[in-house]
């Protein structure tokens, strides 16, 4: 039987539901053959978790085996900048690592706790989708724990796509090989452009050469907000680790580890609307139309700058999604959106704009599209499902996607016309690499797979 | 109190048939525990979807941490679990039959801490869920007629004590109930005055389990039964009630 002092709570970053499981760490990749074996004697399933930051359920299995890859933690070796990491390493360790040697990471999600291992299951994209794309397309080797044995897959396997952006549902990535990418600096030149609607941030979002696209949106206003565009520091700078660390104050006031609770105060729809429309005269008043220079970890690491944010959101929790639409779509779809959610006044209290494309390899559940992303964040109410209804119908009626990183919402119809073949495609692979169904999460419960 | 997932050992009639019947009816899946199987069968079938059966004999206790986590698996996870398996034989005045004493010790306490350690040890890790004991108020004072029955109650509700300390700061509560007589078999068919029907005990179950503590059911039981425990030695020898 499993260890009755190993049950566990946990929850996804966004705190907005809970689920026990069996957890089960482990320090080597040659252990999860056990942990396969461990599930076939208890008739239970896995769920993979690395660093948990995944917002929804994808890192939760009820009743199930937690399977805790923050173990895996060597950094196994560095050439010709490519890094070898094993799955449970974060992304911070990894910048930290190669940043002095004249390296920086090809694709950072907004947080830099995430581990390589989910990085890879989720594929995550940053604010530079809309040329390098997913996090995948930088993979150069993956040594991933199927249930049938241990394989080390290369791009032209076709099992590489398939694992990449499978949630964890195919096989345990034990370790990788990720390209980096070259830099001089550990800065970016980063420009803002304050806009006023939908119209001036798809504008502004294009403007110039840049190698990261971001924009701030107030969606309780007709898409107003704040375009950030950056390139790398093109002369070389400090390479010091030391010099990226963030503040450990908030505007030089509030240290950081009790921000959130400030952010409590104004977390609700008043306060959050108070919120957005200073954010937005103080951007088009003092920051719209300056060039600033700005560490790499403070550009892309902006969730980071408040520890524990989400707690802000307790004790109902945190919903995030993100809508993926393509290019023609896009404008008219987000400003549905905000409509929608002004109509029934449940504004997401944040909206990050980003520019994408598609990937070049076919990986699982890809959420990317040549076109646009809008993330949202809503706190969670009873009322956010028949929301999130509306939402989903206007992104999946123009082609739009969801990313699975970012959900606590759809339901398997959203799957079904979300993913079209790719559904088949999914459940072929499953068939072939994990025929048992040894692994799962209440994510892919909740959607049906 | 809502509870969406409930575990209530020792089920099959009396308070705990009724506890179970009256969370289904409020819409909380419960695994019912009985060592007599085939009479949960008849709450099974009236609450299809939310009422499953165990059949287990709570004297098998390294049966227990198995049949535990099977019954959680079953519920997809835990937020209350009940035990409410007890017996009390009739003991003569002058009986000290050891086998009917064992009985009422494995089933009324050693059970007991069988099953209430595995629920300790699951809210304790997870951070929350609520742990009800039946106890009695036949566990206050030794009494002449039930020794046995007498030192299992007291002993669970000591237990029970002890566990409430050491889960209290983890977000775990802890209820031991104290019911008066019971309109239930236990009593034997015999008229009790003032006994209580058992769906209104098993409702002020419910109702008082959300709250970490020793709880009887009534005011006066409460008022009556402080008495009793100040009652001096000597006196309630004489006095006592069997």
């Amino acid at each position: 039987m499993l260890e009755p002092g190993s049950i566990r709570r946990f929850s996804g970053f966004g705190r907005n539901a809970v689920s026990d499981g069996f957890e089960v760490c482990i320090s080597s990749g040659d252990e999860v053959a056990e942990v396969y074996d461990l599930a076939r004697a208890e008739s239970r399933q896995i769920v993979v978790r690395g660093a948990g930051r995944s917002y929804g359920d994808a890192a939760t299995l009820r009743e199930g085996i937690v399977l805790d890859t923050e173990g895996l933690e060597n950094i196994l070796g560095f050439e010709d900048g490519v890094i070898h990491v094993e799955a449970g390493v974060t992304l911070a360790r990894i910048w930290r690592y190669a940043l002095e040697l004249g390296y920086w990471l090809p694709v950072v999600s907004g947080t830099t706790f995430v581990s390589f291992g989910g990085a890879v299951g989720m594929n995550i994209h940053g604010k530079n989708a809309f040329h390098a794309g997913t996090i995948g397309e930088h993979v150069e080797e993956l040594t991933v724990a199927f249930p049938s044995g241990t394989r080390t897959l290369r791009p032209g396997d076709a099992e590489f796509a398939e694992v990449i952006g499978s949630a964890g549902q195919l096989g345990v990535v034990v370790s990788g090989r990720l390209k980096m990418k070259k830099v001089v600096s550990g800065n970016v030149l980063v420009t803002a452009r304050s806009c006023r609607n939908w119209e001036e941030q798809f504008e502004a979002l294009n403007e110039g050469e840049a190698d990261y696209r971001v924009s701030w949106v107030d969606l309780f206003s007709d898409g107003r907000g704040l375009v950030h565009t950056a390139v790398h520091d093109p002369s070389p700078g400090s390479l010091r680790v030391s010099d990226q660390e963030l503040p450990s104050k908030i505007a030089g006031l509030i240290p950081k580890e009790h921000a959130w609770r400030i952010f409590r105060l104004f977390n609700t729809r008043p306060g959050m609307r108070l919120v957005n429309a200073i954010k937005h005269l103080i951007a088009a008043k003092f920051e719209s139309g300056k060039t600033y220079t700005q560490t790499l970890a403070a550009f892309n690491f902006l969730l980071d700058y408040v520890p524990e944010w989400e707690r802000s959101y307790l004790p109902e929790g945190l919903a995030q999604i993100q809508i993926f639409v393509p290019e023609d779509g896009a404008l008219s779809v987000f400003r549905e959106v905000t409509l929608t959610q002004q109509r029934a006044r449940r504004e997401s209290f944040l909206g990050v704009l980003k520019k994408h494309r598609k990937d070049r390899l076919p990986f699982m559940f890809s959420h990317a599209v040549d076109g646009y992303s809008l993330a949202m964040d809503f706190k969670v109410s009873a009322d956010l499902p028949s929301l999130f209804e509306q939402i989903a119908e206007v992104t999946l009626s123009n082609g739009g996607r969801f990313y699975l990183a970012k959900d606590s919402l759809l339901r398997p119809e959203h799957v079904r016309r979300y993913l079209g073949s790719d559904l088949d495609r999914f459940i072929e692979a499953k068939q072939r690499l994990d025929p048992e169904h040894l692994l799962s999460s209440d994510l892919m419960k909740r959607v049906g797979l | 109190m809502s509870y969406q997932r409930a575990i209530v050992v020792g089920a099959s009639s009396g308070i705990g048939a009724e506890l179970v019947r009256q969370l289904a009816q409020s819409g909380c899946q419960v695994v019912a525990v009985a060592r007599r199987g085939e009479r949960l069968l008849d709450l099974a079938t009236q609450f299809p979807g939310l009422v499953f059966t165990l059949e287990h004999d709570v004297c098998r206790t390294s049966d227990i941490p198995n049949a535990f986590q099977e019954a959680c698996g079953q519920l997809g996870g835990l937020d209350l679990f009940i035990y409410a398996a007890g017996v009390m034989p009739t003991v003569g005045p002058d009986e000290y039959d050891f086998a009917k004493d064992n009985a009422m010790l494995q089933t009324n306490l050693v059970g007991a801490v069988a099953w209430l350690n595995q629920a300790a040890i699951r809210f304790g890790n997870v951070g929350g869920g609520t742990i009800v004991g039946i106890g009695s108020v036949a566990g206050d004072r030794g009494r002449k007629g039930q020794p046995v029955y007498n030192a299992s109650k007291a002993g669970l509700a000591t237990y029970m004590e002890a566990i409430r300390n050491r889960l209290s700061s983890k977000g775990v509560t802890v209820a031991t109930i104290k019911p008066g007589p019971v309109q239930t078999d236990m009593l034997g068919g015999k008229a009790v005055a003032g006994a209580m029907p058992v769906e209104q005990a098993a409702r002020l179950i419910l109702k008082q389990s959300s709250r970490s503590g020793e709880h009887y059911l009534k005011l006066t039981h409460r008022v009556i039964f402080a008495m009793i425990r100040l009652v001096p030695g000597w006196l309630f020898r004489r006095i006592g009630p069997a």
